[in-house]
């Protein structure tokens, strides 16, 4: 009776609806975790009055969305306009299509009923080529809505994603020439203890300086804070979200935290071996566990992040892109082919990759000083007081310094 | 009919029909939207055809990267006519760009007096063809060894003639 269930394609549509209804749970309760724990960094109780510990909040909003007016305006394309929030959902949820979630039921036997939707040989690529789409949802959405701050929203959305997929598929193809493969799951094979393709190792050990970029670039392509220029609401007004309310507005919400969790997924599982923890995801189910522990500590990353660091301004968050992290992406690339042509161990890529990082911290770090210390100007250096030391000051046409006036800074 | 031939109709009328949205949609971000779906019909042209590789790619390159790019121009068509006259700021580069040049020369030239036996074994047959590689190694595998070996130096001359045409167009672009 229960024989349709032997169908590879029945299994994959309920593997499919069952990791839907997963993401979207997890995006409502992330929305709670993120104001719990955003405010607990800033001494606030955040929402706890709906159920023990807030935790019928979720409910709560998405009745009140379900009910909200959703207002068309006038000037929007209105097809367009529509279409957008629902491009952004779909994008996203289908870049989870191939992330392994687990290890197979039982031993190492392959089943359709293994927790991946697809195993398919260009998986990383998938990933990438499907997120690529994702900036379509923002650019038609701001576009279509008819309204300047919108406009600009969306226009800093696609050349912000642009800039860093750049550096983001970069540092990935470094752990990628390790792994000697594109497939999800052969990577996660390749970083086990065990079996032929295991190399007992997480990539992270090799790839430091691929991981820190991809970190930051995956941070700048979901529009997380401290990159979330396209949605600035003291500069655009919430640029492309401006014009969108009720459940298109959450469907943009919806997008951006389970695009959080995708990236959360590919780093756990391209650089801290997926579902795999020194031998453990042999217990079955176990890696499962593993694997949502490891997303979920890199979605308190991002709530970090966000309660810890402001916006950063336009022109840096370009300058940041080109001129630091894709030259570093493309050193780090050329380092890594070398070790593995040559076949080095992985430690040398990993000591290389560190002094790296370290380098260019101390150098980011030196110049702070030389701007903290003071302003120069045509009469001399100006001290700062130590409340207005992180600004800095910045030629403007022929050299002239708009600065404060020597007396007019108490020290 | 079978389905391959089925989906095969229907993916070509869908992407011609696509295609010819392109050029008569008034608006321009229609007709970018038409683009955008023609080359993802094309992607699942090459799906259909077991090219798993180049269909991701295309999707990747074309409909997630130039685009982009494309719309980001067309929803900003009011585009300020900015024309700096910037000066050479990196007066070495020349040297070290001549420099890497004519290592690229050196080493394009070499491949392709030395490498016949390995462009051969792109057109070879049995254990050596395309196909077999393919199936014993990999979409991916396959790709990169015919474009890295067989087809090295047409790959590289393509991409100097695509850089070639970008700063044509940056040369006329200046002077409007």
């Amino acid at each position: 009776m229960l024989d349709f269930l032997n169908n590879a394609i029945v299994a994959a549509v309920i593997k499919s609806a069952i990791v839907i209804f997963a993401l979207l749970t997890a995006f409502a309760y992330m929305t709670l975790i993120e104001r719990r724990v955003v405010a607990k960094m800033q001494g606030r109780l955040g929402p706890n009055r709906v159920g023990p510990f807030g935790i019928f909040q979720p409910v709560a909003d998405a009745v009140k969305m379900a009910f909200k007016e959703q207002i068309i305006p006038t000037q929007s394309k209105v097809a367009i306009y529509v279409l957008a929030p629902v491009i952004s959902v779909v994008v996203a949820l289908c870049a989870f299509a191939v992330v392994p979630i687990g290890n197979s039921w039982i031993g190492d036997k392959p089943s359709i009923w293994d927790p991946i939707i697809g195993d398919i040989n260009v998986g990383i690529l998938w990933i990438l080529g499907v997120s690529s789409l994702a900036v379509y949802g923002i650019v038609l959405g701001g576009w279509a809505s008819g309204n300047r701050y919108s406009l600009l929203g969306s226009l800093r959305s696609a050349a912000q994603m642009v800039s860093y997929e750049t550096s983001l598929g970069l540092a990935l193809s470094g752990t990628l020439m390790w792994a000697g493969t594109l497939s999800m799951v052969g990577i996660v094979k390749a970083q086990l203890l065990y079996g032929s393709t295991g190399q007992g190792i997480w990539f992270i050990a090799a790839q430091p300086l691929g991981f820190v970029i991809y970190m930051i670039a995956g941070v700048a392509e979901v529009n997380r804070a401290p990159f979330d220029l396209p949605e600035a609401e003291q500069e655009l007004t919430a640029g492309y979200l401006t014009e969108y309310s009720g459940l298109r507005w959450s469907l943009y919400q919806m997008a951006e935290y389970i695009n959080m969790i995708t990236v959360s997924a590919i780093a756990s599982t391209l650089f801290f071996g997926g579902w795999s923890f020194f031998g453990l995801e042999r217990i079955p189910g176990v890696s499962i566990l593993i694997f949502l522990v490891k997303v979920a500590f890199f979605l308190f990353l991002f709530i970090w992040l966000r309660a810890t660091l402001p916006r950063i301004r336009y022109d840096r968050l370009m300058r940041l892109g080109w001129q630091l992290l894709l030259p570093l992406a493309v050193l780090n690339v050329v380092i890594t082919a070398t070790v593995v042509a040559l076949g080095w161990p992985w430690w040398i890529n990993g000591l290389a990759g560190l002094a790296i990082v370290a380098g260019v911290l101390l150098l980011v770090r030196s110049r702070t000083r030389e701007i903290q210390s003071g302003i120069s100007t045509r009469e001399g250096t100006i001290p700062m007081p130590a409340s207005v030391r992180l600004a800095r000051f910045e030629p403007v046409g022929d050299g002239q310094l708009i600065a404060p006036k020597k007396q007019d800074i108490k020290v | 009919m079978t389905g391959v031939q089925l989906s095969f109709y229907v993916l070509a009328v869908a992407s011609v029909a696509s295609a010819l949205g392109v050029i008569t949609f008034k608006n321009a971000v229609h007709s970018a939207l038409s683009l955008i779906l023609t080359l993802l019909f094309l992607a699942l042209f090459y799906l259909q055809l077991g090219a798993m590789f180049i269909a991701i790619v295309q999707i990747l390159i074309y409909a997630g990267a130039i685009m982009v790019l494309f719309l980001f121009v067309v929803t900003m068509l009011a585009s300020e006519a900015s024309d700096s006259e910037l000066a050479d700021r990196i007066p070495w580069q020349r040297w070290v760009a001549g420099i890497l040049g004519l290592v690229l020369v050196g080493a394009l030239s070499y491949l392709l007096f030395t490498g016949t036996a390995i462009d051969s074994s792109a057109k070879a047959t049995g254990a050596n063809s395309l196909a077999h590689v393919v199936a014993t190694q990999g979409n991916t595998e396959a790709f990169g060894l015919a474009l890295f070996h067989g087809f090295a130096f047409p790959f590289e001359v393509t991409s100097l003639l695509i850089i070639v045409a970008i700063l044509g167009a940056m040369v006329l672009g200046r002077k409007a």
